[in-house]
């Protein structure tokens, strides 16, 4: 076991909402119960965001072409993603973790790390809490959770997901690489495809097996990815769980119903993205410093570019401009293009202080925030989309 | 023909130290990370460039036999900083392999032919002018820090402009440099001869082109400069350094001094602000350096935040007599001017949190720094 001397193991949970979307729709439609469920995209081109248990045995998972769901399960039922409605289920569960502790690192909207080593005291052990928080989503939301608990976050991770769905696997304390060593690879945290087999060639096919290989071994093959893959099969794991009140990047992103090649339309479609993530940022008080695009390609092949920009910013213009030149140093255009997604990052906290400018580039800057500010304004109350840049108005571009 | 040759370690290394700081840049041209060794009569001549900064060097060295060849400069600068042989001998070989001796260490390096090293640039001898390298090393320390760093920026920021004026009979040089939020200035004064020299109406010197300078001038006293329309030249008796000048506009910074009000003028002790701000700087956030400056009468306050750690405060006197002032700056601005200054008191001439804030100082005539407020 690896502890500080003196200091007590840490009691981390990880939370993970079984089914979270499909369940949503499920709790909100009794009818579907026991029904295969997919929600995902409702065109033939987009992909399974989830799949109730039902549609998993299938062979239905998320990240799969919705296509190919329907062709492994035709009888299943197609519904589409209501993001609003998860997201309320998912405050609700949150304000069901944070009686608990204020460490509570959100992963997405169904899954979560908890610190509960300070509230040990008052609440009793970790795993006594984690049978509590679960009651508590259980009768408070009408959803089922599965949990793990150990003394990281790796453990607890790859704990929760061993008895899904509405399951709990404690390891105590001194026990995780006991816990590891008997389960197959790819369960393991950063053990991706081509490292599970570069692994296999080495003879490994559990954890145990990777925990027993000597470091030096390791690194020689995969770098500083084999010192983490050394510390990870032996349970060793300092990451803090990080309470995220504040999002870490602000972005959006658009499959298309059809493969897109005409760079004007792709254009178009990185202005309105922009024009989003702008007024997202602008709403929390939020400038980001990293501007990143992402491309997927129609054969899936897919690329990211960014670039961090000498101050932030959250200006809409400025966003899409540095988007616009980052696309043109991919494929785009000369490859059809499926999806497009852009976003910003390396976030200042609200309202922080900027540096102003010697030679009149802030007037400039000031003056598209006043224009940034009132169309938010009117599009907040008109609707969104009152005000745009000319080249979203649909219909004008297509003579 | 093959050379071989004889050089005194410490000689050679001093001129590859220098070569290998202007060539171990990534290039697209392979010859480029070489230096083209000449091997002439009583001396070696050594290469190298990046297209943008060429630097020619002489070796004495005991010549057996001449020839040329281009070598990898990193391997021979590393070769020369592990060895403690007082000379090293190099001996060519057949397929432009050399042999190095040194001490009881041998090597054999592959060169590649000296065909395809690009042709060093021509340059006007009798455009140059003697100067004195103390000139410029103050000059270049007392802006360096203020260039632009990246190229989001204004482009021509990332170097520096480079002036000459008269006033009255007076001449001087000017260096002026600046980041878009900040600008800093020197001038000296200079001989009259140096009124030979010409200068272009825009002189931009990139910020690397500066940094070579700054080296050149170190173990010199005087060297001979020119301007010419595309580069500037720095000849000594050993060295000779070309640097490719930026061509563009540089912000009209003038207008910009001429605006500033000088009726709030506050006198702070430097070494006293500087080791405040230092101390201040502990607390500020990563991004802005965020520093509160509030300025009352005959007192200065100072605070700053940071969210992961807590706050700072530090408080002292000075000279001061008008209204009450409060705004922010970013501390590293204050800092690495104050650092670089003269005298034990700076004058802060600073009227609201929107305008630009001077700074000088009696005792350091020439300096001048310009920084703008933050938002706070």
């Amino acid at each position: 076991m690896i502890t500080q001397p003196g200091r007590k193991p840490r009691a981390i949970i990880h939370v993970d909402m079984d089914a979270f979307y499909a369940s949503v729709e499920v709790l909100d439609n009794p009818e579907l119960r026991g029904k295969p469920v997919v929600v995902g995209g409702t065109s033939e081109r987009s992909v399974v965001s989830a799949a109730s248990y039902e549609a998993r045995k299938y062979g239905i998972h998320s990240a799969m072409a919705t296509v190919k769901a329907r062709r492994l399960c035709p009888r299943a039922i197609f519904l589409p993603v209501r993001m609003n409605r998860y997201r309320e289920i998912s405050q609700m569960v949150m304000d069901v973790f944070h009686r608990f502790t204020p460490l509570v690192e959100p992963i997405s909207l169904d899954e979560a790390f908890l610190d509960v080593t300070g509230s040990t005291g008052l609440f009793g052990e970790g795993e006594f809490m984690a049978r509590e928080i679960r009651k508590m989503i259980a009768r408070e939301t009408g959803l089922t959770a599965s949990a793990g608990v150990a003394t990281s976050k790796l453990v607890a991770k790859i704990a929760s997901d061993l008895r899904k769905p509405d399951g709990m696997t404690v390891v105590e304390a001194g026990r995780e690489r006991e816990f590891l060593a008997g389960l197959p690879i790819n369960k393991l945290w950063g053990a991706g495809g081509k490292t599970i087999k570069a692994l296999a060639l080495l003879n490994v096919e559990f954890i145990g097996d990777l925990a027993r290989l000597a470091p030096e071994i390791l690194t020689a093959k995969f770098g500083s990815h084999g010192r983490h893959l050394h510390l990870a099969a032996n349970g060793i794991d300092d990451r803090p769980v990080v309470p995220s009140r504040e999002a870490k990047s602000i972005g959006h992103e658009e499959t298309f119903s059809e493969d897109l090649t005409d760079l004007v339309v792709i254009r178009r479609e990185l202005l309105e993205l922009a024009t989003r993530v702008g007024e997202r940022l602008r709403r929390h008080e939020r400038r980001g410093q990293t501007i990143t695009i992402k491309i997927k390609f129609h054969d899936f092949s897919a690329r990211t570019r960014s670039r961090t920009l000498a101050e932030p910013t959250s200006d809409t213009m400025e966003i899409f401009r540095q988007g616009w030149e980052l696309l043109g140093k991919t494929e785009a255009g000369r490859k059809s293009v499926r999806l497009v997604g852009i976003s910003v990052s390396n976030l200042s906290a609200p309202g922080s202080s900027h540096q102003q400018d010697l030679f009149g580039k802030t007037r400039q800057r000031e003056r598209s925030r006043f224009l940034n500010e009132a169309v938010d304004r009117i599009n907040q109350k008109f609707g969104g989309g009152t005000i745009n840049p000319a080249t979203l108005i649909s219909g004008r571009d297509d003579r | 023909m093959a050379f071989h040759f004889s050089v005194a370690r410490e000689d050679f290394l001093r001129a590859i130290g220098a070569q290998q700081n202007i060539t171990s840049k990534k290039g697209t041209l392979a010859i480029l990370s070489n230096v083209l060794v000449e091997v002439e009569e009583n001396r070696i001549i050594l290469t190298g460039t990046d297209l943008e900064i060429g630097l020619k060097q002489t070796v004495p060295a005991e010549v057996f036999e001449k020839g040329v060849l281009t070598l990898p400069a990193k391997k021979l600068f590393e070769l020369a900083r592990e060895s403690n042989s007082p000379a090293i001998t190099f001996q060519e070989k057949e397929k432009n392999w050399v042999d190095i001796t040194a001490g009881s260490s041998q090597y054999k390096l592959a060169g590649m032919e000296s065909d395809e090293f690009p042709k060093f640039p021509e340059y006007d001898e009798k455009k140059m002018v003697e100067v004195e390298a103390d000139v410029f090393s103050d000059l270049i320390d007392k802006t360096i820090f203020s260039i632009a760093q990246d190229k989001e920026n204004m482009y021509s920021l990332t170097s520096a402009l480079f002036q000459k004026y008269k006033e009255g009979d007076t001449l001087f040089l000017k260096m002026i440099t600046s980041d878009g939020h900040r600008l800093t200035i020197m001038s000296k004064e200079v001989d009259k001869k140096i009124d030979k020299l010409d200068f272009n109406p825009i002189t931009l010197i990139p910020r690397r082109g500066i940094q070579e300078i700054r080296k050149f001038c170190e173990d010199k006293n005087t060297f001979r400069f020119g301007v010419e329309k595309k580069q500037a030249v720095l000849q000594s008796e050993e060295s000779l350094l070309i640097i490719r000048l930026m061509q563009g506009e540089f912000p009209d910074f003038e207008s910009i001094i001429k605006v500033i009000s000088r009726d709030n003028v506050v006198e702070i002790d430097r070494l006293r602000f500087l080791e405040a701000l230092k101390r201040i700087n502990l607390f500020t956030e990563d991004m802005f350096k965020a520093v509160k400056i509030e300025i009352t009468t005959d007192h200065m306050l100072l605070t700053s935040q940071n969210a992961d750690y807590g706050s700072a405060k530090d408080e002292f006197d000075v000279i001061y007599s008008g209204e009450p002032l409060s705004l922010g700056f970013n501390c590293r601005y204050f800092i690495d001017a104050l650092q670089v200054m003269e005298g034990k008191t700076v004058k802060a001439y600073i009227s609201s949190d929107e305008s630009p804030c001077l700074i000088m100082s009696d005792d350091d005539e020439g300096f001048t720094s310009i920084v703008m407020p933050m938002k706070l």
